[in-house]
């Protein structure tokens, strides 16, 4: 790289870190740098005339080479604010340029940390938001997916007249205007214990232009239409995404109905980034093949394991009973890849012992119900799946052979799902229809006979479904992918099977549940309770949003398009 | 051609710790070895928790048990991973390797296993995957494929013994574990049961449990233990002819009632003040519940006068001691099984006093062979005890009407027999 040339009379050098530099140059002359890294802003009102120059090395031995005594001078300086920062706010967001450069991420949070201290000494500061003894605005969450996706949650006092302006300010100074971006609700909640005043509640979903790294320093401004202006801080921020979805997902409540513009769309577009960011990475980390590949197989059969991996034992002491997995492509996959060793070093034994030929695929990361079976999907070698959860056992063997025969006697069949038992001999599945939700705002799943006896009448017909559960759910494989799988868009677990087969059914073909069938499934053993409500909410919400056309005709009507008797109607 | 060979697999070796499934096993083994007509081999768990002495060579889990006993082995797999819930160990590659090279080697043509716990019920699958010829035989000495509670079947809220468990009810005793693992864990045994051809129970009583529960009928036989024969003398009556002379031998446990038989020499000494004595032949009262210990202590103390309490005995002392009483009293709170010492109350010429319910009931026949008192009631006990001590003749007439002796050497007979019958079957299977 080219030194540059700069006169160190008529420059001065600021170290941001050890590899982005501020040259403020007083007298107007050039500096030569052809990299990338470099920014230039004409400030004219910064001790007239002057160029302010940011520049980014790649490393702090490259910023040594360009410009000898770098490293000592970096080591010095870290800027700190001084009397010339006052005022030159302007020059902030040219300053965050450096947050989007690739540079390491401690030296990345050292930025965020510079900028801030920038930020603090060159913004107008505003009363806090009080007024009266009482807050005046308040911030309860604010969340952050990555580094620039943020959902802000809050309520301001209507007093001082209507706001004209409500502003976010990132810990590294970037502001955005909330007024346009936000939706607002009546906090009921609030107005009794501060009486007199109307309280106004608000979510925002919004992209910040340049990273936000920080955890703590977000502020919020208001500006009334009397002219007061008043800042207050907001909580740390949530950037742990189990922690985030706690907080934010009972915000999909806050309006019956939700409305199209609400706050339920900003809950949407935060958990969309957040189930984005998870897939981002999402893929196959290793794979291991037990026992002899089966050479033409003519079922995968795709197992997801997260948590209880103990239940491949119980599973495969089962599966060996029944000669039928001899043709079968036996898959399963680790969403909880911190288990990958044991259940790598246990599995191949238990193979041995079993006598089965199977495949362990372990995640990079967990990707959740969705992912995990799409990527099973990819990796099956037979033209026939069986999505299957680990927490599935058969009542007896054949049921294998049972449930292709059954698949295949039906011509434009989409999902196959059997009857499912608990452990007491009640029904935990027998086809799966929908049902206005409670209140009435969208549509839950309807699971026919849930809780009746084994032997109930009313679960002993095969018949045509709107959907099965993706607990036990036979697809051909063309027609799955022809369908592009499971909507990663889910929070995992729950309403990803109804939606394939919906969109099955839209397809043109028809689901069945079919009783000849049954197996076990000790529903909830896979996946912890709270975290499956808490996640089912959103899921359902969406579920809603994407079929609520769809379920209506279906249930309303028995001559839908969607060749579906009327039993589900009834 | 060779004779057939049958291998024992049983779950502890005498020589390590003495105990009745371990001392009969090895009744059995000697009494089929000693046979012209088949060939037998032992293999018992040897290790960790049993025995202190670990994998004693390198590259291998097998040992000999003695230098000169070519029949004998140990197989040292590590129990200190045991699932005691699942009844497994979590170490399979002990199973798929070293008992694989040990099945292979040997070769047997018949696998009769006398209990498999450390083991593992899977021990089954790999016998099956080794010896896909091979006849398997399993003895079930308890309920404990059935009940986790120690195969007790004895419910941890009030005592009651358990008729009917299901998921939902051993949830009830296990508040800790969730009906569907109970249901797992039956579904994993039964796995591995599976594998079974012929399961031998020692009681009528036991094999409807085993039924009950889904074994299938056709392949569950009952079969007494045969037993080394011992014999005793009859023994002096008191001058006036009663017979107030009772011995307990057994666990000093709950389960074994010990407290209800203490609590009915507490009434008897009030009853008849220094009629009637009982002498205590029991063991392990150190590794009960403090509580429990304490209660007996307590119940030991207020009964000093007509209670001896001698411990703990060796079976070839059993003659001696049952000569010095008139009685064997079983006062179990649980179903048992086959009480072994009924058995050898009944060789020794000593009537059975017992409770009135499971395979106690089934082995003694009430006013022919023995009494029945309620069971875990103390007052009906005591009032038992009483009415055999001072009704004339009746000693003398339940003891002719004693049940003969089952040797062991009958027993290797009569099983030698169903080891072919088996053989043949598998053969014709495969």
């Amino acid at each position: 790289m080219p030194s540059p040339e700069h006169s160190s009379a008529s420059t001065t050098r600021i170290w941001l870190n050890h590899q982005v530099l501020l040259l403020v140059t007083f007298t107007g002359g050039t500096t030569r740098i052809p990299s990338r890294w470099r920014s230039v802003l004409p400030l004219t009102d910064f001790r007239s005339p002057a160029r302010v120059e940011l520049l980014g090395f790649a490393s702090p031995a490259e910023a040594e080479r360009a410009i000898p005594g770098a490293r000592t001078e970096a080591a010095r300086d870290f800027v700190m604010p001084t009397e010339a920062w006052s005022g030159h706010e302007s020059f902030l967001p040219f300053l965050r340029l450096a947050l989007s450069w690739d540079i390491p991420a401690a030296e990345t949070h050292l930025l965020a940390e510079r900028l801030h201290l920038i930020r603090e000494s060159t913004r107008a500061k505003h009363p806090p938001a009080i007024f009266a003894g009482r807050p005046l605005l308040c911030v309860d969450v604010v969340a952050r997916s990555g580094e620039s996706f943020v959902y802000l949650k809050g309520w301001w006092r209507g007093c001082h007249g209507s706001a004209v302006r409500l502003t976010a300010i990132s810990p590294e100074g970037e502001r955005r205007d909330l007024l346009g971006v936000l939706c607002r609700f009546p906090r009921d909640d609030i107005a009794p214990a501060y009486a007199g005043d109307t309280y106004l509640g608000f979510t925002a979903f919004f992209q910040l232009h340049r990273p936000s790294l920080l955890r703590t320093g977000w502020l919020l401004e208001i500006e009334t239409s009397d002219g007061f202006v008043a800042e207050a801080p907001a909580p740390p921020v949530l950037e742990d995404p189990e922690q985030a979805l706690t907080a934010i997902l009972p915000d999909l409540q806050l309006e019956r109905p939700p409305r199209p513009r609400g706050a339920a769309e900003h809950v949407h577009g935060f958990v969309s980034r957040l189930q984005a960011r998870r897939l981002e990475c999402f893929s196959l980390k290793e794979e291991l093949q037990f026992g002899p590949l089966v050479s033409r197989p003519v079922l995968s059969v795709i197992i997801p394991l997260y948590g209880r991996v103990d239940l491949i034992e119980h599973q495969l002491a089962q599966f060996a009973l029944d000669p039928a997995w001899a043709g079968c492509d036996l898959i399963y996959l680790l969403d909880s890849p911190a288990q990958w060793q044991r259940v790598a070093w246990r599995t191949e034994w238990l193979a041995r012992l079993y006598n089965l030929s199977l495949r362990v695929v372990c995640c990079n990361r967990n990707g959740g119900y969705a992912a995990v079976n799409n990527l099973g999907a990819s990796l099956a070698r037979a033209d026939l799946l069986l999505l299957l959860n680990s927490d599935v056992l058969p009542s007896a063997p054949g049921w294998i052979e049972k449930m292709i025969a059954a698949y295949r006697r039906r011509p434009g069949i989409g999902a196959l799902g059997p009857k499912l038992l608990f452990e007491d001999n009640s029904i935990q599945h027998a086809g799966v229809g929908f049902a206005a939700t409670s209140d009435g705002f969208g549509w839950d799943t309807l699971p026919y006979c849930k809780g009746l006896h084994r032997n109930s009448t009313d679960a002993a017909q095969a018949r045509p479904v709107a959907a099965v559960t993706g607990a036990c759910l036979m697809v051909d494989k063309s027609l799955f992918l022809r369908v592009n799988g499971f909507d990663q868009g889910y929070i995992q677990g729950d309403f990803e099977d109804t939606d394939l087969c919906l969109r099955l059914l839209q397809a043109g073909c028809q689901n069945w549940y079919d009783p000849e069938i049954e197996l076990y499934h000790l529903e909830g053993v896979s996946y912890p309770l709270p975290e499956r409500l808490r996640h089912a909410t959103y899921n359902r919400w969406l579920h809603s949003r994407k079929w609520s056309a769809v379920i209506e005709k279906l249930v309303n009507h028995s001559d839908t398009p969607f060749a579906t008797d009327t039993w589900i109607s009834a | 051609m060779s004779s057939p060979k049958v291998l024992y697999i049983v779950h502890n070796h005498p020589e390590i710790r003495s105990g009745g499934v371990e001392v009969y096993s090895q009744e059995l083994f000697q009494a089929m070895r000693a046979r012209p007509d088949f060939s037998a081999c032992l293999l018992a768990k040897g290790g960790a928790p049993f025995s202190a002495a670990q994998r004693p060579h390198e590259g291998t889990m097998i040992s000999t048990v003695s230098p000169a006993d070519d029949g004998q082995y140990l197989f040292h797999n590590e129990g200190g991973d045991y699932d005691h819930f699942l009844g497994t160990s979590c170490a399979k590659e002990h199973l798929v390797t070293y008992l694989d090279r040990f099945l292979t080697a040997v070769r047997p043509d018949v696998v009769h296993f006398h209990h498999t716990l450390y083991l593992g019920y899977d021990t089954l699958r790999q016998v099956r995957n080794s010896l896909p010829a091979a006849a398997i035989v399993y003895s079930l000495h308890d309920y404990l494929p059935i009940c986790h509670r120690n195969g007790q079947l004895l419910r941890t809220n009030n005592r009651e013994r358990c008729h009917e468990p299901s998921p939902r009810r051993c949830h009830e005793c296990f508040p800790d574990i969730a009906p569907r693992e109970f249901f797992l864990r039956e579904r994993f045994i039964k796995a591995q049961l599976e594998h079974a051809d012929l399961f031998l129970a020692p009681s009528e009583f036991l094999r409807e449990r085993y039924i009950a529960w889904g074994l299938p009928r056709e392949k569950l036989i009952c079969e007494p233990y045969g037993r080394a024969v011992i014999s005793a003398g009859p023994g002096a009556a008191s001058p006036d002819g009663s017979r107030w002379r009772f011995g307990f031998f057994g666990q000093m446990s709950l389960f074994k009632g010990v407290h209800v038989l203490l609590d009915a020499m507490k009434i008897l000494e009030r009853l008849q003040p220094g009629a009637a004595h009982l002498w205590l032949h029991g063991n392990n009262l150190d590794l009960q519940p403090p509580e429990f210990q304490a209660t007996v202590d307590a119940l030991l103390t207020d009964t000093a006068a007509s209670v001896t309490n001698s411990g703990p005995f060796q079976r070839k002392e059993l003659r001696r001691l049952m000569e010095n009483i008139d009685w064997v009293v079983v006062p179990s709170l649980w179903w048992e099984n086959a009480p072994l010492v009924i058995q050898e109350a009944f060789m020794c010429g000593r009537p059975v006093l017992c409770s009135d319910v499971g395979g106690m009931a089934e082995a003694v026949t009430s006013n022919e062979n023995g009494l029945h008192f309620r069971v875990g009631d103390a007052m009906s006990l005591a009032e038992t005890m009483r009415r055999a001590a001072t009704t004339p003749g009746l000693w003398d007439r339940l003891r002719q009407q004693l049940p003969p002796g089952y040797p062991v050497a009958q027993q290797a007979e009569k099983l030698s027999g169903l080891y072919r019958q088996l053989i043949a079957q598998r053969r014709a299977l495969s």
